[in-house]
C-alpha cells in the first residue's frame, strides 16, 4: 500500500525524521534504502586515519549518497590501539598517511558531482588533486581546506562558481610567485590563517581577488606579498571590501589598516581582535573614507578617549559598537560618541570594560543618548552594580537583546527593572550572575511577554518557571 | 457574505460544490480560478469521490490561508503586533483559544486509516495544499520516529525484500558508519 506514495512524498516524510532514524529507515526495504540515500543532501564524516581499507570504505560510502550537496570530512587521529601496529609496517603506514588527504579528496571528487559546500579537514592537499576536484564538482561554491601542500592558488581559476574559500593553515611550502599576472576570480569571501612573515606565494591571489567582499586574516605575520613592498599586491583586493576581520595579527595590523584607509571606501564592518597600535588605529579612524556601520575591537591595548572622539567625528553612521577588554577609556570618549551618534546606534557592547565600574553615571548618560539601542552587551563586568544598570535601563525602551553574563554584582533588582522598562525584550543572558536568585528568575519569566530565549543555569529554574517556559515556548540555553 | 460556488469533479465522475474562498486554500485551484480557466466544472482526475469531501472539509476550515495551526502558533499573525510597542494581553488570549480550537479540530480530522492517509497526502500534493500536506506528512513521519525496522514495516504494511544475508550486512554497515564515522 505504501507503494502508492511517490518517491517525492517519501522523501518529504524522511526529511522530517531525526538523525537517529537514519539507522532504521534504510533497513525497511530496498526502495526505502534508495530513497533515503537519495534524500540525503549533507553528511559530516569522521574518517579514521590511514589504512587502505578505510579509503575503499570511504569511497564506497560516498557513492551511496548521489545527491550530496554539502560534505564535511574530518580526519581523526589514530586511536590508541593502532599504536600497537605490527613493527615493520609503520613505515608503510607513514607514507600512506602523507598521501591520504589527496586520496580522500580524489574519492570525494569522483563520487559527489553535485557538491556545493565542502569542508575538508584531512591534511594538506596538492594542486593537482584540487584540479581533479574542479573538473568533477563544477558547482562548488564554498570550500574550506585545512592546508595546502604548496602555497599557490592558481588552481582557483578552475573553480568558476567558488565564492567562499578558507584555508586554515597557510604555513606550507612556499612557492615563489614572481610574474605579475592576474585573473578575475569570483571569490567574495576569503579566510586565511597562519601566513608567515617571509611568505611570498600570495601575490597572485591578492591581485586576482577583485570581487572580494569579506576578508578574514587570523594569526598572520605577513600578507605573503614577498620581500619588496609587503602590501603591493595586497592592496588590489581592498577596493570593494565590505568586511574585514583581523585576529591576532599584531605585526601587520597597522599596515593593513593604513592601506584600508587609503584604498577602500566601501567598508561596512571592521573587527580587530588583538592588534593595532595607538597611532595605527588613530590614523585609520581619522582617514578612512568608508561609512562604517559596525566596529568591533577586542583587546586594543592602546585605545584611548581621542580614538572614540575620532570615531564620533568620522563614523557618524555607526550602528554597532563593540568594545572588549578596553582599559584606557575614561568614559569621556564614550560620552562624546553617544552624543554624536545618539539615535543611530542599535548595538552597544562594553564587555569587560572596567570604565563602566569606575565612572558612576556613565551608563545613565549613554542610555539617555542612545535611544535606539536594541542590543546591549555588558558581560563580564563583575563589579557592575544594580544602581548603575537600572539608571540606564530606564531609557532603554527598545531593548530586544540583553547580555549580562558574569555580572556578579547584579541582583534581582536589575531583572525587575528590565521587566518594567524593556517590554520588547526577547533574549537575555544572565549566566554566571550569582547575585540573581531563582525567585527573581521565576518572576521575570512569568512577566516578560515577548521573551523567546533565556540563558540561565538550570538550577535557577523553579517548577513554576519550568511550566511557564514550556507554555510560552521559551528556549532555555543552560 | 455570499461567495461564488465552484464545482469539482472527482475521478469517478461525481461532482462536489465548494466556495471559491475555500477553494483558494489550494494553490492549484487558485491558479485555475485566477487564470480565468473556470469553465463550469473543474475535473480532478487524480482525486476520487472517497477522498474529495475530506479535502473540501479541510479547505472550508482553512479558507484562504495555507497554514496549519502550527504556523499560526509560531507567530503567523504576529506581524501586526510588531508595530505596536504595547503588548495586548486580551488579543493574545483570544489567539490562544483560536489555536487550541484549531488543534482540536485537526486532531479529530486526522483520525482515519492508512489508505485515507496516502490518498489525502497525494491529493494535497496534487492540489498544492501546503497545510494539509504538512499535516499528513507529519502523521506518516510519526509512524516512523523511534520505531524499529520491523515496527515500521508493520505500520506501513511493507514486506522486507532483503535476503537475510543482505539484511545482516546492511545492519553492520549502517552501524559502523553511524557509530564510528558519520555524525550529524
Amino acid at each position: 500500500m505504501e507503494s502508492l506514495l511517490c518517491d517525492e512524498l517519501l522523501q518529504e516524510i524522511f526529511q522530517r525524521l531525526p538523525p537517529s532514524s537514519s539507522s532504521t529507515v534504510p533497513l525497511v526495504c530496498k526502495r526505502w534504502l534508495i530513497v533515503h540515500r537519495n534524500s540525503r543532501s549533507f553528511l559530516f564524516l569522521r574518517v579514521p586515519s590511514a589504512t587502505p581499507s578505510s579509503l575503499r570504505a570511504f569511497s564506497s560510502f560516498l557513492s551511496r549518497y548521489p545527491r550530496l550537496s554539502s560534505l564535511s570530512v574530518v580526519l581523526v587521529s589514530p586511536s590508541d590501539d593502532s599504536l600497537d601496529a605490527v613493527p615493520g609496517c609503520e613505515d608503510n603506514e607513514e607514507i600512506n598517511s602523507s598521501l591520504l588527504a589527496d586520496q580522500l579528496l580524489l574519492a570525494v571528487a569522483s563520487n559527489c558531482p553535485h557538491l556545493r559546500h565542502l569542508q575538508f579537514f584531512a591534511g594538506p592537499v596538492s594542486p593537482s588533486t584540487l584540479l581533479s576536484l574542479s573538473s568533477s564538482c563544477k558547482h562548488l561554491s564554498s570550500l574550506c581546506l585545512s592546508s595546502l601542500r604548496l602555497l599557490s592558488f592558481r588552481w582557483l581559476t578552475f573553480f568558476p562558481s567558488l565564492k567562499d574559500l578558507s584555508v586554515f593553515d597557510c604555513s606550507s611550502v612556499d612557492s615563489s610567485d614572481e610574474d605579475e599576472s592576474e585573473f578575475e576570480l569570483p571569490l567574495e569571501t576569503l579566510c586565511l590563517s597562519g601566513i608567515r612573515a617571509g611568505d611570498c606565494g600570495l601575490g597572485w591571489l591578492w591581485r586576482s581577488c577583485t570581487k572580494l567582499r569579506r576578508l578574514q586574516l587570523r594569526s598572520c605575520e605577513g600578507t605573503g606579498d614577498g620581500d619588496g613592498d609587503p602590501f603591493s599586491s595586497f592592496i588590489r583586493c581592498l577596493p570593494g571590501l565590505q568586511e574585514l576581520e583581523l585576529r591576532t595579527c599584531r605585526t601587520i595590523a597597522d599596515g593593513v589598516l593604513l592601506r584600508l584607509a587609503q584604498h577602500c571606501s566601501s567598508l561596512h564592518c571592521l573587527r580587530l581582535y588583538d592588534g593595532g597600535s595607538r597611532d595605527g588605529l588613530h590614523r585609520f579612524i581619522s582617514r578612512s573614507r568608508s561609512t562604517l556601520q559596525k566596529l568591533d575591537l577586542r583587546l586594543p591595548l592602546d585605545l584611548e578617549d581621542d580614538h572614540l572622539s575620532a570615531v564620533a567625528e568620522n563614523f557618524t553612521g555607526l550602528i554597532s559598537l563593540r568594545l572588549q577588554s578596553c582599559c584606557l577609556v575614561t568614559g569621556e570618549g564614550l560620552k562624546t560618541l553617544g552624543t554624536a551618534i545618539n539615535a543611530g546606534l542599535e548595538e552597544l557592547a562594553l564587555v569587560n570594560c572596567d570604565v563602566i565600574e569606575r565612572k558612576p553615571g556613565l551608563l545613565t548618560t549613554l542610555g539617555q543618548s542612545l535611544r535606539g539601542l536594541r542590543t546591549l552587551d555588558l558581560s563580564f563586568n563583575s563589579r557592575l552594580s544594580d544602581k548603575e544598570l537600572v539608571s540606564m535601563l530606564v531609557s532603554c525602551k527598545n531593548l530586544v537583546d540583553a547580555k549580562l553574563r558574569g555580572c556578579r554584582g547584579l541582583t534581582g533588582a536589575a531583572l525587575l527593572s528590565m521587566f518594567k522598562n524593556c517590554k520588547l525584550l526577547e533574549t537575555i543572558d544572565i549566566k554566571q550572575c550569582c547575585g540573581i536568585k531563582a525567585d527573581s528568575v521565576e518572576f521575570f519569566l512569568l512577566n516578560s511577554p515577548r521573551l523567546r530565549q533565556f540563558h540561565v543555569e538550570e538550577s535557577k529554574l523553579s517548577g513554576v518557571a519550568k511550566t511557564c517556559i514550556s507554555k510560552k515556548f521559551i528556549q532555555i540555553v543552560g | 457574505m455570499s461567495s461564488t460556488k465552484i464545482f469539482l469533479k472527482s475521478s469517478d465522475d461525481k461532482t462536489f460544490e465548494i466556495d471559491e474562498t475555500a477553494a483558494r486554500a489550494s494553490e492549484t485551484l487558485k491558479n485555475i480560478i485566477d487564470g480565468g480557466c473556470l469553465d463550469g466544472v473543474i475535473p480532478l482526475p487524480n482525486v476520487s469521490s472517497n477522498i474529495l469531501p475530506k479535502v473540501i472539509e479541510y479547505c472550508k476550515k482553512h479558507g484562504g490561508d495555507n497554514g496549519s495551526s502550527k504556523k499560526i502558533a509560531n507567530g503567523g499573525v504576529d506581524k501586526d503586533k510588531e508595530i505596536l510597542p504595547d503588548y495586548d494581553e486580551e488579543e493574545d488570549k483570544r489567539e490562544k483559544v483560536r489555536v487550541d480550537e484549531l488543534k482540536k479540530w485537526e486532531e479529530e480530522y486526522m483520525d482515519f486509516d492508512q489508505q485515507v492517509l496516502y490518498d489525502l497526502m497525494l491529493a494535497a500534493n496534487y492540489l498544492h495544499i501546503k497545510g494539509l500536506l504538512d499535516l499528513t506528512v507529519e502523521k506518516a513521519a510519526s509512524m516512523i520516529r523511534g520505531r524499529t525496522p520491523d515496527q515500521i514495516r508493520e505500520n506501513f504494511n511493507i514486506n522486507s525484500d532483503f535476503t537475510p544475508e543482505e539484511e545482516e550486512e546492511m545492519i553492520l554497515i549502517e552501524d559502523e558508519w553511524d557509530d564510528e564515522w558519520a555524525f550529524d
